[in-house]
């Protein structure tokens, strides 16, 4: 049993092995306290590190960064809609255009589950309401319904559909002011 | 003023931030809801060139000052409906600084080199900034504690944006913007909070870091990266992604409750027993600063400003009210008190205006 190199009071909870060349080169035992001090580990209450400042240290490699995301953004690809390269990306932790969500979408899941901890959206669409999210499945393959029908000219089935989203996407009565 | 030429301090009005009107303004200064928002058919502005920008800005600014361009459902006069440009690099940068100043646009925006714009309504209560890190930052603003007013007008502020703009928006990730941080909602809430009760009484580090576990962000009186000058703190949400708007309303709101009660009670707690002399004695010290000192710096002004203004809203003092503070507080800024003397000034100069300026505005007036 090992005591906290850094307080040196508390039992170590968590072991950190330096690698060199397969070798270790270094350890370190830590309380929990103290590695949570340290950043080494997040506490529960703080499990999520937010703002740019934890895209940035993601995206150079920095604190935790999760690996499967850095290594999601291939070198050398390119976003066809702006031409931002993966390399911009992640030097400016800036994206381009609306495409470059789709282009860079595998390393962006990871990103996002890790800022908002959460990879979907769930408020507004444009024009109505926040959707309940367990309608959103339906609602999407509505809304595609919806546009097929527009594209076929089927009007009746367009206005039918249009109903049934109306009664999905109702947005919740606006709660009254409580400030 | 004191014999310097230059403009009225009367005539220059107070944007809605700064009212000091709605529940709980005592220490709720202002509430601000901004959505972030895209244009399809651009590239996001962090990657644009000049000619680009431009013909952005130029389409842009053409929809947002339209007649009526908020719609009669929006909860305004006509004129307030109707918004006006500012092409930002065709101002003095004094002007720029004038906006800062007024909270309308960023210093990030302010800063740039590229096209960009603001557009607001006349009495400030809405301001969309145009090509700052996303196509449009849409924000309303509401004097006091006041988000689901605030929020219920930015939402037709982005219906209207809606009616007029292709916005840029996926089933998947919601609105899309330039930073990953920002999508999904684009939605940011934030109330400014003044705090000296917990500055004073040492508890503001508990206060900012219990919001910061929720994941709120506290940032000072300028947004990000500024400091907390004159007891100003800014609370909002971070998250923007897989939380709906009302979720996301209902964390600031919680988390500002909490913190306004919190300083209510260490308001409290600086007037009873052997903090009382203490805390009066400080109040007065920074009265009679601003009446009598002959420079003011712009820190100092702020932090006298805020001792004075807990000193007026705990009745420790008569004869000055918040509008008179808040007129101080807006006009000792270095732009605005430069704008108000209409001439460029030198810091020591500045100072000096300060102090005048002020001694003028606490005067009781007859």
């Amino acid at each position: 049993m090992n005591h906290c190199t850094s307080c040196q009071k508390a039992v170590a909870t968590i072991h950190i092995l330096d690698m060199k060349d397969g070798n270790i080169a270094g350890e370190q035992h830590l309380c929990a306290a103290c590695a949570e001090k340290g950043g080494v580990v997040q506490s529960k209450t703080h499990a999520l590190q937010w703002s740019v400042q934890a895209l940035e240290d993601y995206l150079s490699g920095g604190k935790q960064a999760g690996e499967s995301g850095r290594r999601a953004l291939k070198e050398g690809q390119t976003c066809p809609g702006c031409g931002l390269s993966a390399a911009d990306f992640k030097m400016r932790g800036r994206l381009g255009c609306p495409r470059c969500y789709e282009t860079f979408r595998p390393a962006l899941i990871p990103l996002l589950e890790r800022v908002h901890d959460a990879t979907s959206h769930r408020g507004r669409y444009p024009g109505r309401g926040a959707i309940p999210t367990a309608d959103q499945d339906t609602l999407a393959a509505l809304q595609r319904r919806l546009a097929a029908a527009i594209a076929a000219e089927n009007y009746e089935e367009a206005a039918s559909l249009r109903d049934q989203l109306r009664r999905v996407g109702e947005p919740k009565s606006q709660a009254e002011d409580r400030s | 003023m004191s014999g310097a030429k230059g403009r009225d301090p009367g005539t220059f009005q107070l944007g809605e931030w700064l009212h000091g009107e709605g529940p709980n303004s005592d220490i709720a200064v202002c509430t601000r809801v901004r959505f972030a928002r895209n244009v399809r058919g651009f590239r996001f502005s962090t990657l644009m060139d000049g000619e680009e920008a431009k013909e952005l800005v130029a389409y842009i600014d053409t929809e947002l000052t339209r007649a009526d361009f908020l719609g009669e459902e929006y909860p305004d006069t006509p004129e307030n409906r109707t918004l006006r440009a500012l092409e930002l690099g065709s101002l003095e940068d004094l002007d720029r600084r004038l906006l800062v100043e007024r909270h309308l646009i960023s210093r990030e925006l302010a800063g740039l080199e590229r096209a960009r714009s603001v557009a607001v309504n006349p009495t400030e209560s809405v301001a969309i900034m145009v090509n700052e890190e996303d196509h449009l930052r849409a924000q309303t603003f509401r004097s006091g504690f006041r988000l689901e007013d605030a929020y219920r007008r930015a939402e037709l502020l982005d219906e209207a944006l809606l009616r007029r703009l292709p916005l840029a928006f996926s089933e998947e990730f919601g609105f899309l913007t330039a930073c990953p941080t920002n999508t999904g909602t684009g939605l940011r809430v934030s109330v400014m909070l003044h705090l000296p009760g917990l500055v004073w009484a040492d508890e503001i580090e508990k206060a900012t870091s219990t919001a910061q576990k929720i994941h709120l962000a506290v940032r000072g009186l300028y947004g990000e990266g500024s400091r907390a000058l004159g007891d100003f703190y800014q609370v909002s949400n971070q998250v923007t992604l897989g939380r709906t708007e009302e979720q996301l309303l209902e964390d600031v709101h919680k988390a500002v409750e909490r913190l306004i009660a919190w300083e209510r009670e260490a308001r409290a707690a600086l007037l009873r027993g052997e903090a009382q002399v203490r805390t009066e004695d400080r109040v007065f010290r920074a009265l009679g600063t601003l009446e009598r000192a002959r420079t003011l710096t712009s820190e100092e002004a702020l932090t006298f400003l805020s001792a004075v203004r807990l000193g007026v809203q705990q009745g420790l003092i008569e004869g000055i009210g918040i509008p008179q503070l808040n007129r101080a507080l807006l006009l000792s800024q270095p732009a605005h008190l430069q704008r108000l003397c209409m001439e460029k000034l030198s810091p020591v100069e500045r100072d000096q205006r300060r102090a005048a300026l002020i001694r003028d505005l606490l005067r009781p007036k007859p």
